[in-house]
């Protein structure tokens, strides 16, 4: 279960043609940020975890040295107290905008249904889920698994994609969407599946042995993480395109129960995943192993069944985009 | 239809900058075009001419179609007939918005005045325009005792007995070429004196003849005719309200003009509502940006004194002069609130702010506008009179109390991120799946029960959070989480101190469910970010 859509923008209809440029440029421009420091502690943690299951393997440190140890109560505990102090200033202190009751919006989840970019988001959210769920674990586990690159190298490429090349991202996006906001949304669309395609660079094999890289097997580890840096990268782009999707077609409110719903239904797919799905024990065909052979991971179905459903996913964003688009020229 | 002659350019998105580059491409075209061509097009358009007469007829078509066989559809358990002047009003109105008020109404009139041979309408062979009934449309059987079972048809409008009662404005057609020749009359007044007095001339002879009309209705003030005006509030509480309209430029010319008629007879007026007292809870809404004072109006009007073919693009292109304005307004609109036993010090004079705006245009002629003398006057014996009129600018109120320390605490800004939304964001990057959390607490392959479990708890919490954010206060959805957090964290701290074995093991798991719970409401976090932005308080 992933939070599949870890973008969302706070959205404002923006019926006032005169002055909706700047604020859609200025949340859009925040949510990125937070997305991309999301992306660091998502980073770290995998970090942790894979440290910590590599020491285990050679024996050097006890098996889980974050709950075993009596000194990790001196960090953890003041954690607590600063989120415990935080939660009490929240409650304390939010701007009058927080303090008001909800408002009541008559048949609000029936017309959820009638909306098809959302109900569209939902079908993303099962065809996502049901395949790439799964092997997101190994996935994540390859970035920092190679036993040839340091892991301070992977860790400075990891900042070179997720904070530099993001800020460009974001920079060269927000120019453009000065004078054409629907780009990034319509840019997100043109990707097609770069998730997929990073499982498939993670978890198949492709991505563990690059030998035309110059420089031997180090510099063929780094390419390949490169790779895979960059691929994440993209994902995260075509979730904040398709996230200004939805902010230029929904409000506040209803982003907040399509994403709530989404999560829902993510989970419930991904434990369905976990039963049934064809790779729940691993790659399997999904993501062959191409070490025999292209042509032998290519013939598998289910390769071309994950692939396919991947890739009508920007197909329909791009249909009903069009069509309720708010402010179209 | 006929496609008019010209050339043409795409429209691909709504951006100012966009429409300015392919305004320009157009007329770089335009430009570029060989005499032959044009003279071709002369040639063209001297036979083929936009027929705006006969647009105008085809949408009143249009809209009495549909009018009638709404009220056709209607008919079977109500049956007055509808007065024609809804439509007619109709399409006046439409073409009287407030953008257009000078040429449009004159045209509308024109165009009235003019359509005398093509009375091919269904409206049938009118010969004045009906401006409204007093008792509002389709009131008027109930009031002059008509027949309750008349077909809803035209046929009886055709009566001019009926139609001339004496609580509809009528507008006959003599009287539309009067106001049109008061329109022209005060239109070459105006290019003769300047920006005199436009809207009296205008409305002399305006008001002459509807004082005449006025057949002892008893009312003190006369009915301006207007059919926009919707509200017959004196003119000093008109002049604060009418900035809600978008054309600043035009609001002091035109204030006072083009009052055709009241459209709906209504008696109602919000001074009578709001019977004198000023604290209803409805009215204490943020105030959005309307310049009331004008202050940022009169800058721009320095500004625009150096206007050249340069910087009309770029520098003076009204779009980004007012987004700085709106972003300036608010700056000061927060101050305000939080400072205000400070006085005047934080909020300073206006003109710093608004001339460092004319200062980025980098205008040669720009001369800071002359302090206006009503409100900030300069010397600081009489800061409290400018506090107050600071707050009255904002609307503040004379109740206003300064929210507590920590409030204006969070509504302070770094950069240009109040600190409230830093936190907000910081639970919405708490907020993790549930592999990560495992991650979190130890052991990187997840057994399959234990992801059910974990899968179970985020299904029940989405569902639990989600009731408390359509239930209660967001207040409540947004501190929740943090609580659960930190007692996560109290747990995975804790842990150590059990004995190695199940106990520890049970601790971890429900440090993992906690964490777990507390990440179902990530979501909400996002959604709500940002929620104080000042614009468009209400619609949320």
């Amino acid at each position: 279960m992933r939070i599949t859509f870890s973008i969302s923008i706070a959205g404002i209809p923006h019926t006032n043609s005169l002055i909706g440029g700047a604020p859609i440029k200025a949340w859009v421009f925040r949510a990125c940020v937070i997305q991309g420091t999301q992306q660091l502690y998502i980073t770290a943690l995998f970090y942790w975890g894979t440290a910590v299951t590599a020491a285990t393997a050679t024996g050097k440190t006890e098996i889980n040295p974050l709950t075993d140890s009596k000194q990790m109560a001196f960090v953890t505990l003041p954690i607590a107290a600063f989120l415990w102090t935080i939660g009490l200033v929240v409650f304390t202190s939010l701007p009058p905008y927080y303090r008001q009751s909800p408002a009541k919006i008559p048949d609000f989840y029936r017309t959820l249904l009638s909306r098809k970019l959302i109900l569209w988001f939902f079908v993303t959210v099962v065809l996502q889920n049901y395949f790439l769920s799964s092997p997101y674990g190994r996935n994540w586990g390859y970035l920092w698994s190679s036993t040839y690159a340091p892991h301070w190298a992977i860790g400075l490429l990891v900042l070179t994609f997720f904070v530099f090349i993001w800020a460009a991202f974001l920079f060269l996006f927000g120019r453009l969407s000065k004078k054409h906001s629907w780009i990034l949304p319509i840019f997100a669309i043109g990707l097609g599946a770069p998730r997929w395609a990073q499982m498939l660079w993670g978890t198949s094999g492709i991505g563990l042995w690059v030998p035309w890289m110059p420089g031997g097997p180090i510099a063929g580890a780094l390419a390949g993480r490169s790779v895979w840096l960059w691929l994440g990268l993209l994902d995260s782009v075509q979730g904040v395109g398709f996230g200004m999707l939805l902010l230029q077609t929904l409000t506040r409110i209803h982003i907040s129960v399509t994403l709530m719903i989404a999560q829902f239904l993510g989970t419930a797919i991904t434990l369905i995943a976990k039963a049934t799905a064809p790779d729940r024990d691993g790659p399997g065909d999904v993501f062959p192993d191409f070490s025999a052979g292209v042509v032998q991971g290519i013939a598998k179905p289910w390769f071309w069944i994950a692939l396919g459903c991947q890739l009508i996913i920007p197909i329909g964003f791009f249909k009903f985009f069009r069509k309720e688009q708010l402010s179209k020229p | 239809m006929l496609i008019p002659l010209g050339w043409w350019y795409t429209v691909e998105s709504t951006t100012t900058k966009h429409l300015q580059k392919q305004f320009k491409s157009a007329i770089e075209e335009a430009l570029a075009s060989k005499t032959e061509e044009r003279a071709m097009m002369r040639a063209k358009s001297a036979k083929q001419r936009f027929p705006v007469a006969r647009w105008v007829e085809d949408l009143n078509i249009l809209e009495s179609t549909a009018i009638r066989i709404h009220k056709e559809e209607a008919s079977g358990h109500r049956r007055f007939r509808s007065p024609s002047a809804n439509r007619v009003l109709h399409s006046i109105t439409n073409g009287l918005d407030r953008q257009h008020m000078y040429g449009d109404a004159s045209a509308q009139a024109e165009a009235f005045t003019a359509r005398g041979e093509r009375d091919t309408s269904p409206a049938g062979l009118h010969r004045s325009l009906s401006l409204g009934v007093r008792n509002g449309p389709g009131h008027r059987a109930r009031l002059t005792g008509q027949q309750v079972g008349a077909p809803v048809h035209e046929v009886d409008e055709l009566n001019e007995d009926e139609q001339s009662s004496a609580d509809e404005y009528r507008l006959t057609r003599e009287e539309a070429e009067v106001i049109l020749r008061g329109h022209e009359r005060g239109r070459a007044l105006h290019s003769l004196e300047g920006s005199g007095t436009p809207g009296l001339s205008l409305r002399e002879p305006a008001e002459t003849y509807w004082d005449s009309r006025r057949r002892g209705r008893g009312r003190s003030i006369s009915p301006r005719p207007s059919a926009l005006r919707y509200s017959r509030s004196p003119d000093d509480m008109e002049r604060s309200e009418s900035p809600s309209s978008d054309d600043s430029l035009f609001r002091r010319g035109s204030r006072r003009h083009d009052r055709l008629g009241r459209p709906s007879g209504s008696l109602l007026d919000l001074t009578e509502i709001k019977g004198g007292s000023a604290d209803f809870s409805l009215q204490m809404v943020d105030p959005t940006f309307n310049d009331t004072t004008g202050e940022f109006f009169r800058a721009f009007e320095n500004m625009l004194r150096g206007l050249d073919a340069k910087n009309s693009e770029k520098e003076l292109c009204i779009e980004e002069y007012l987004i700085e304005s709106e972003k300036t307004w608010f700056k000061r609109f927060r101050e305000a609130k939080l400072n205000r036993s400070r006085g005047s010090s934080p909020m300073g004079s206006p003109n710093p702010s608004v001339s460092s705006l004319g200062s980025h245009r980098r205008i040669r002629s720009y001369q800071p506008s002359p302090d206006p003398s009503e409100r900030y006057s300069s010397d600081n014996g009489s800061t409290t009179d400018e506090a107050l009129g600071m707050e009255d600018e904002f609307l503040l109120g004379k109740n206003y109390q300064r929210p507590s320390i920590f409030k204006r605490l969070m509504q302070r800004r770094i950069g240009d991120w109040p600190i409230y939304s830093l936190i907000l964001a910081l639970g919405q990057i708490l907020a993790a799946n549930s592999y990560q959390i495992t991650l979190l607490t130890g052991g990187q392959s997840q057994t399959t029960e234990k992801l059910y479990i974990i899968g179970g708890i985020y299904m029940a919490m989405t569902c639990v959070w989600w009731a408390f954010y359509r239930s209660f206060k967001s207040l409540y959805v947004l501190s929740a989480p943090f609580a659960v957090y930190g007692l996560a964290f109290v747990f995975v701290g804790v842990a150590p101190f059990l004995g190695p074995g199940s106990g520890r093991d049970w601790m971890r798991n429900v440090a993992t469910g906690l964490y777990t719970a507390a990440s179902a409401s990530g979501s909400i976090f996002f959604a709500l970010n940002f929620g104080d932005e000042g614009e468009n308080h209400i619609l949320d």
